[in-house]
């Protein structure tokens, strides 16, 4: 039996340790997909605290039918988006709010063209591309690129078919193919 | 396999999720069309690309944050009880016209309802039917 659908027992028992043990076995993990998600940290770290408070009201009713950290994801997925239509930010820059003027244009004029783009900038770049995509290529991507999931993971956590996690994944590396291309060219 | 059924296959292909036999065909085609080998050379380069971001740390104040924001889950029970007593502190204005004694100081809050002993419950409607009785 899954470790975690253990701790989740014991969480359902009122064991806080056990909590706290899933708190520090998932945290890290879940607060990069969220921060890459909305490219915010301190929202970042708000809506992974709300995820797992979810999960904790939610132990005594917890059926272990999907892998533990899927049915975690399908949670951080909803709230991400449920937040995301909430503060209608859809169309704004999803990058650090103090350098939110940054886009890709402007680094690329900064930089000459064979050099290479500071550690920080890049990092910058490639979020804001990433926020830039449509809500489901973001998750998609997401939890492909960063978290491992397989496709029929995602089509699970998404609640969709493979064959659509399959078009979403290839729109997305379209699209941060056409908003990267001058950056991966240079390097 | 020709380049216009490529599309999706190529993403597929690089995340290791065709079957044996799509991998076969779309493998040979790869070798004779350089159009299709630049497509996914290039997202091969973004797909690295991406990886360079750094990863962030939780706050060191998470777990503690998280288990001040668990607490008034703990204590919902009182919370329904506040609001029973709300209500019946509402039905008592309504039928029987109680009121707190205008200009005297009242400390006291919902908040004393969180240890809900009878006797707090007591101790704070005791001077509001005084006033009503005098």
């Amino acid at each position: 039996m899954d470790s975690d659908v253990i701790l989740m027992q014991r969480i359902a028992h009122g064991d806080l340790l056990a909590f706290r043990r899933l708190v520090e076995r998932h945290q890290k993990g879940l607060l990069n997909f969220i921060y890459r998600f909305t490219g915010d940290r301190l929202w970042a770290e708000d809506i992974t605290q709300e995820v797992f408070l979810r999960v904790h009201k939610s132990a005594p009713y917890y059926k272990p039918k999907a892998k533990f950290s899927t049915w975690l994801f399908k949670i951080a997925t909803n709230l991400c988006l449920n937040e995301l239509r909430r503060k209608n930010l859809h169309n704004v820059s999803l990058t650090d709010p103090d350098h939110s003027e940054i886009t890709l244009g402007h680094l690329l004029e900064k930089s000459k063209p064979d050099s290479i783009l500071e550690t920080r900038e890049l990092s910058m770049a490639i979020l804001d591309a990433i926020g830039a995509l449509p809500e489901k290529q973001r998750v998609a991507f997401l939890l492909h690129r960063y978290e491992d999931k397989t496709y029929g993971q995602i089509s699970e956590i998404m609640g969709c078919t493979v064959a659509s996690v399959e078009s979403l994944l290839f729109r997305a590396k379209q699209n941060l193919r056409k908003r990267l291309n001058g950056i991966w060219r240079t390097e | 396999m020709d380049c216009q059924d490529m599309g999706s296959k190529l993403s597929a292909f690089m995340d290791h999720e065709l079957t044996a036999e799509e991998e076969l065909r779309l493998k040979k085609h790869l070798e004779k069309c350089q159009k299709c080998m630049l497509e996914f050379e290039e997202m091969r380069a973004v797909w690295n690309l991406m990886g360079q971001i750094p990863a962030i740390e939780p706050s060191a104040d998470f777990w503690d944050t998280l288990h001040t924001k668990l607490v008034p889950q703990k204590e919902s029970p009182f919370t329904r009880l506040n609001k029973v007593a709300q209500s019946i502190w509402d039905t008592l204005k309504d039928l029987f016209g109680v009121r707190l004694k205008p200009g005297k100081a009242h400390t006291f809050s919902l908040d004393v309802f969180n240890d809900f002993p009878p006797e707090s419950f007591g101790r704070v409607l005791y001077p509001m039917f005084l006033d009503k009785v005098k």
